[in-house]
């Protein structure tokens, strides 16, 4: 899929005002945006879902334009057909299980879902593990069952994008692994392209074909990955990947073997 | 006929239809204070909350100025309809309308205020357009702290006294609530008759606040 993102965008709040100029693009199916916190990655994502309006620029997802300021497009959130799985995940408080996967597929005036519906949500609650919490409340599910959730209802629109913003940050260290591995699978099984950012380089290293590192606001390197590689494994590959990132100087606490967050 | 039938029945009449009235004022504005910025906001929001500051006789005199014979609703009202709010139960609602609903107002604004900006956003990405996010999300998960405002409007309604005596006056049978029967009573030296309304309407109102406790702690 080629995704095309252009755009500039100015934040300010009471204390600081912060210039948020982005531009990367991509052919490959996994993009990985690397930055620390605060570099306006969560900005990024959000003008591609349209929660945020840039003042200028364009944005395109597979040949779809969801933004172009010079030819006046600018679709809403809900016709852009991304899919969105965000930090805290935002699963609904009030809906079950199924009733969040569900939710992309009912709206005023369409309430029953259709045979055929029916089965996709069944599927994607299969292909997430959570058929047995069906009928549980977010509320008492764990952070890695509450993270497939927020996927499973994501995918259920056949989004044309997935976008995720640190899905991973708040699972300790062996379940991000499984749960990277997880999304690896349904990423290639719904074939649907995913941008997710991250500050952990463990997470550039599995999932990244495309790595767009961001610094302060602005695209400092844009790297196709999948050649860089090569043959190369293990420690060197990971030390390269601190270099592309630009980790390596100064303090580092996203050095792997470093980054353990246990899960609160 | 019992005579502690008839105030019993025409409060709850009168505290249902005012708890309604104030839903139907008082959570849009609640909404729409919570969600936009303007600059006369805040100055807005004090006069929403003013009926809880200032005495209910000073409410009831507004309204007797503004839906009295010569009062500009008043006057409008009976020319164009020829009815008069003046000594009617149905003035008693608009009394205890205006006494009440400041209360489902601040609890919805607080309520709306707590709903996470990303649950909405989640809502937006999956397809839905504002008005239906509002009704399938927001007001959801607001309706706890919504439902436990308009308990403590129903409690107040009941108990509305000052600016329902001035507005609706004391018509036993007619216009006399309970909180206005025991006043009734007492003034009358009717002290059996005072014992029983006052423990009625203890009974309901520690009820309602029993329930209004029950539906405000976090949710699950």
């Amino acid at each position: 899929m080629r995704l095309d993102v252009d755009f500039s965008l100015t934040l300010e709040s009471r204390q600081r005002r912060f210039e948020l100029k982005v531009a990367f693009s991509s052919e490959e199916d996994r993009v990985v945006m690397f930055g620390q916190s605060g570099a306006g990655k969560s900005s990024t994502l959000q003008v591609i879902a349209g929660l945020r309006k840039p003042e200028r620029g364009r944005i395109v997802v597979g040949g779809r334009t969801l933004f172009d300021r010079e030819r006046n497009i600018d679709l809403p959130a809900r016709e852009r057909r991304v899919g969105y799985v965000f930090q805290d995940y935002a699963l609904f408080p009030h809906l079950t299980v199924w009733g969040n996967v569900a939710y992309g597929l009912k709206h005023f005036g369409k309430w029953r879902l259709t045979e055929e519906e029916r089965a996709r949500v069944a599927e994607l609650l299969r292909l997430t593990g959570l058929t047995p919490f069906a009928e549980a409340r977010p509320g008492s599910l764990s952070g890695g069952q509450r993270q497939r959730v927020a996927l499973a209802r994501a995918l259920i629109t056949q989004p044309s994008v997935l976008l995720l913003d640190e899905p991973f940050a708040a699972l300790d260290a062996r379940l991000r692994r499984r749960m990277r591995d997880e999304l690896v699978d349904m990423q290639q099984c719904f074939a649907v392209p995913l941008v997710l950012i991250t500050h952990d380089l463990q997470d550039v290293e599995r999932l990244a074909q495309t790595l767009v590192v961001i610094d302060l606001g602005q695209v400092t390197r844009t790297v196709s990955t999948g050649a860089l590689r090569g043959s190369r494994g293990g420690e060197a590959w990971m030390t390269e990947l601190a270099h592309l990132c630009g980790v390596l100087e100064g303090p580092a606490p996203c050095l792997p073997g470093t980054s353990t967050v246990n899960e609160v | 006929m019992d005579p502690g039938n008839t105030p019993i029945l025409l409060t709850l009449k009168v505290a249902s239809l005012a708890t309604l009235a104030s839903a139907l004022i008082g959570i849009p504005l609640a909404r729409w204070i919570a969600c936009s910025r303007f600059r006369l906001r805040d100055g807005l929001d004090a006069m929403l909350m003013l009926p809880m500051v200032l005495p209910p006789t000073v409410l009831g005199y507004y309204l007797i100025v503004l839906l009295g014979r010569n009062g500009p609703l008043g006057r409008w009202l009976e020319q164009s309809f020829g009815v008069s709010l003046m000594f009617t139960w149905q003035g008693a609602v608009v009394a205890a309308t205006l006494v009440a609903f400041p209360l489902v107002y601040k609890a919805s604004r607080a309520a709306f205020e707590d709903v996470e900006a990303t649950l909405e956003n989640a809502a937006r990405t999956l397809g839905s357009h504002e008005l239906e996010l509002f009704f399938r999300v927001t007001l959801p998960v607001a309706a706890r702290g919504i439902v436990a405002g308009l308990m403590l409007t129903f409690a107040r309604a009941m108990g509305e006294f000052g600016a329902t005596l001035m507005i609706a006056g004391n018509l036993p049978g007619k216009t006399q609530t309970l909180s206005i029967a025991i006043y009734d009573a007492v003034q009358s030296g009717q002290e059996e008759h005072a014992l029983l309304l006052v423990g009625v309407i203890s009974v309901l109102c520690v009820g309602v606040l029993w329930m209004a406790g029950r539906l405000l702690p976090s949710r699950p």
